[in-house]
């Protein structure tokens, strides 16, 4: 396995070469960083319901739909990332995603180490300093390969972050802003005056361990041009508005352990309010909020909670919705029903 | 039939990728195992291929997400799907809760049964078992 640091490339680049390696079956490990920023969504996840396309369009800022997975990202100069390829058949190559994420975060923990900070792991993928989370890392089967993407913040803006996601109200906006705010840091923050290129570096000496075969600075022929064909189709329409199921939910993952999400109330196709849930390392808060344009705030908040009331009695549509909600917040199946008692017990006392 | 608290159906046939299979008349049900998702957690999303596709024993037919990982599930079967399933789509809750029920992933109508069935395992074989628990010490936690 070869170490390539590639710098500051076009923001495409940082996507299409580890993608093509990984269809090449060509092992290595990619350090580098993106000219500009654009967003990034997981394999399975749909543009359409996860950003503000009109946004992102008017401020020209791209996205991208990769292959592996994990949740939306904006990336940017101030983040370094890493990507790392092995083939499934490498006797090396950890079986499970757990035990791969725990191989190949190691490195990305010792640079942090190197650097002064504090770092652990949340499994199974995201490393916090401080409590926040400093790395996001996502993963996949990718060809005949397993892939985890990953980056360490050195600078971050949460508000920008939150501008190009799509948000059914903007309170639950501010809460996606607020939690990340309270839950993501960056080297910059945790070690003022620590360089992109102090983060290569020190990762580049990290990732240097793992790979047998040494440093290359320049990536084969092959793979480049393979990154060129994979453009035409990654980049495509098609493949960019991969659509999936609607929900009358959303949910954003801000870390391990800390997710916002929000459930639309309906009644006769309308959207009376929405019932907001913010979980936080098993602690689950909830309130009723009335749509952004509500003539009669009040009033909304008051139909909606008198829907709920009658739809979490039973076992009927809204309730299978909430369900689904709770399991994308990564509720566990064995405390799904203490979690959907309390909440229905705290909607009672509204 | 449990071992080492995950559930085997004995009237099953398993695939090496932790995939099962049922006869059901001329038709082959998979689904992923019990073992496959305690391993992967919370599933958020299955895309598999369509209906009228063909699938290779073997050989990958959709991918499943669960918000850390993309994986691929692979079929133990050849032939032409014949149903997907859009419950499991829409609701992939259900291949946490009910991998070998409500959670299944495809039905397959088989080109090649009888020459499938015998490169898969039954959860009553001898062999199976220590297979198995081989399974679960090599992705075990170290």
């Amino acid at each position: 396995m070869r170490l390539y640091s590639l710098g500051e490339i076009d923001w495409k680049d940082t996507q299409l070469i580890y993608h093509a390696m990984a269809h090449l079956g060509h092992e290595g490990v990619v350090i580098c960083r993106p000219r500009g920023p654009y967003f990034c969504v997981g394999f399975h996840q749909d543009v359409r319901q996860e950003l503000a396309l009109e946004h992102l369009k008017a401020l020209g800022v791209p996205y991208f739909r990769r292959e592996t997975g994990g949740g939306t990202v904006r990336l940017d100069r101030g983040q370094v990332f890493y990507q790392i390829v092995v083939r499934r058949d490498d006797p090396g190559c950890p079986p499970n995603p757990e035990r791969f994420y725990e191989r190949y975060l190691q490195p990305a923990m010792d640079a942090l180490v190197k650097l002064g900070l504090g770092a652990i792991v949340a499994e199974p993928n995201d490393i916090l300093v401080n409590g926040k989370k400093v790395s996001g890392n996502g993963g996949g089967d990718m060809g005949d390969c397993k892939v985890l993407v990953g980056d360490i913040l050195v600078d971050f803006d949460a508000a920008k972050m939150c501008q190009g996601l799509r948000c059914p109200t903007e309170a639950f906006r501010a809460a996606c802003l607020r939690n990340m705010q309270e839950n993501i840091t960056t080297v910059d923050a945790e070690r003022p005056g620590t360089t992109v290129e102090d983060v290569e570096r020190a990762l580049w000496t990290a990732y240097l361990k793992v790979c047998s075969d040494g440093e290359s600075m320049a990536m084969p022929p092959e793979v480049l041009s393979l990154a060129k064909e994979l453009g035409t189709k990654l980049l495509s329409k098609d493949w960019l508005t991969f659509s999936g199921p609607v929900h009358p939910w959303r949910r954003v993952k801000v870390r391990e352990g800390v997710h916002v999400g929000v459930l639309s109330v309906e009644e006769k196709r309308t959207v009376l309010g929405h019932l907001q849930l913010e979980f936080h390392d098993g602690t689950l808060g909830s309130k009723v909020i009335p749509p952004d344009r509500a003539k009669d705030p009040d009033r909304a908040v008051r139909e909606t909670l008198r829907v709920l009331k009658a739809g979490l009695a039973g076992d009927g549509p809204l309730m299978k919705d909430l369900r689904r909600l709770l399991h994308e917040m990564d509720i566990p199946k064995d405390r799904m029903d203490g979690y959907v008692k309390d909440l229905r017990a705290s909607i009672e006392t509204l | 039939m449990d071992i080492d608290g995950y559930k085997v159906p004995d009237n099953l046939y398993y695939h090496k990728e932790h995939m099962w299979a049922r006869v059901e008349g001329d038709l082959v049900v998979i689904g992923g195992t019990d073992f496959m998702m305690k391993l992967a957690g919370a599933v958020k999303r299955v895309v598999t291929l369509e209906e009228d596709d063909e699938v290779e024993a073997g050989k990958p037919f959709g991918t499943i997400s669960t918000g850390k990982w993309t994986g691929k599930v692979y079929s133990p079967v050849s032939g032409e799907i014949a149903e997907v399933n859009e419950e499991a789509d829409s609701n992939p809750k259900l291949i946490n809760d009910d991998p070998y029920g409500k959670g299944w992933l495809i039905k397959v109508k088989p080109s090649n049964l009888q020459g499938d069935l015998v490169t898969l395992m039954k959860a009553n074989d001898g062999q199976f078992e220590p297979w198995f628990k081989a399974e679960i010490a090599k992705h075990a936690k170290k």
